[in-house]
């Protein structure tokens, strides 16, 4: 069964969810982009309880030493690789509230580490902002987006046929400069939200 | 070098060094830590990876090669050790004091 949604940075709330569906009947198999693929799962005693962890390898054998190190004590790694940040992993246990952090600073701690790559992230749009800002301004005035010399001179067929041809191309660079504008803010509203998910769970930890 | 900057080390991190003693991968430090500490301290997976990457940085331990292609192999370095006998020190006065006012243990 696939099931669609979307959670950004609140893995907190992600692993509730997830475990909501588990407790339903179900086993948590696979994982793409904006969707969860459950398997049914008949529970008894023991429950499959699916973790998450945020972490990014900059190479694929230190990304097997870390599964490796799960899979030693028990967990299985479900989801998530080179190009995934985070990473699922399952256990069958009795104990609902097992877990892949023994001490609350470094379950804490996965939120800087989300802040930090989007940090990262944010640099390299920003880079891309600068390099598009000369030609920004066309998302006002879209005609700027078209080079073709001479072209708004142009009349009848010699116009249409230079413009249409010419469209997919000034749409391109619109696409391409909203993105760059976009881009560094999205990466704003994670780091701000993965922020606030740190002090909530910070302080969750502090009143136990 | 001042080694001061490290102490005091927190408990887990005084067993990971202790059990890194010895040369092992991820979760050898793991069960060592349980044995070395009667089962009390019991790291998980990822509070462990986590721990390893910090000590790395720190330069209290190291990888060495190992032959097992999948897992990574960690000693303690020769600061890591220095660090280690300066908080033992530390631990030693803090019992002897004890000790010497009256504070039983309790077996």
């Amino acid at each position: 069964m696939r099931k669609h949604k979307w959670f950004l940075v609140d893995l907190q709330k992600e692993e509730k969810w997830i475990s909501n569906t588990i407790s339903k009947g179900y086993r948590m198999v696979d994982k793409g982009v904006g969707w969860y693929e459950f398997e049914s799962y008949e529970i008894g005693e023991i429950l499959p309880i699916i973790r998450i962890d945020y972490r990014v390898f900059s190479n694929v054998n230190k990304l097997n030493d870390y599964i490796m190190l799960f899979e030693d004590s028990g967990w299985k790694h479900v989801a998530g690789g080179m190009n995934s940040e985070k990473h699922y992993f399952e256990k069958l246990t009795p104990d609902a509230n097992e877990d892949i952090f023994s001490d609350h600073r470094s379950k804490v701690e996965r939120y800087k580490r989300v802040v930090s790559w989007n940090l990262f992230f944010f640099f390299l749009w920003m880079i891309c902002l600068v390099e598009s800002f000369d030609t920004l301004h066309g998302i006002f005035h879209l005609n700027e987006y078209y080079y073709t010399p001479g072209l708004w001179e142009m009349k009848g067929t010699e116009f249409v046929s230079h413009f249409l041809f010419e469209t997919p191309f000034a749409v391109g660079r619109g696409v391409l400069d909203s993105i760059s504008i976009i881009m560094p803010l999205v990466t704003i509203l994670f780091i701000l939200k993965a922020g606030y998910c740190y002090q909530r769970e910070k302080r969750a930890g502090q009143m136990k | 070098m001042n080694l001061s900057k490290y102490l005091p080390l927190t408990e887990t991190t005084y067993y990971i060094l202790v059990a890194l003693v010895s040369p092992g991968h991820g979760y050898y430090i793991m069960q060592k830590v349980e044995e070395l500490s009667n089962g009390s301290v019991r790291i998980a997976a990822g509070t462990m990876y986590g721990a390893i990457e910090n000590l790395l940085k720190q330069k209290l331990i190291q990888s060495i090669p190992s032959e097992d292609k999948r897992r990574k192999v960690y000693q303690i370095t020769e600061q890591g050790m220095n660090v280690l006998n300066l908080e033992a020190e530390r631990l030693r006065h803090l019992v002897k004091i004890a000790d010497i006012n009256g504070l039983k243990g309790s077996e």
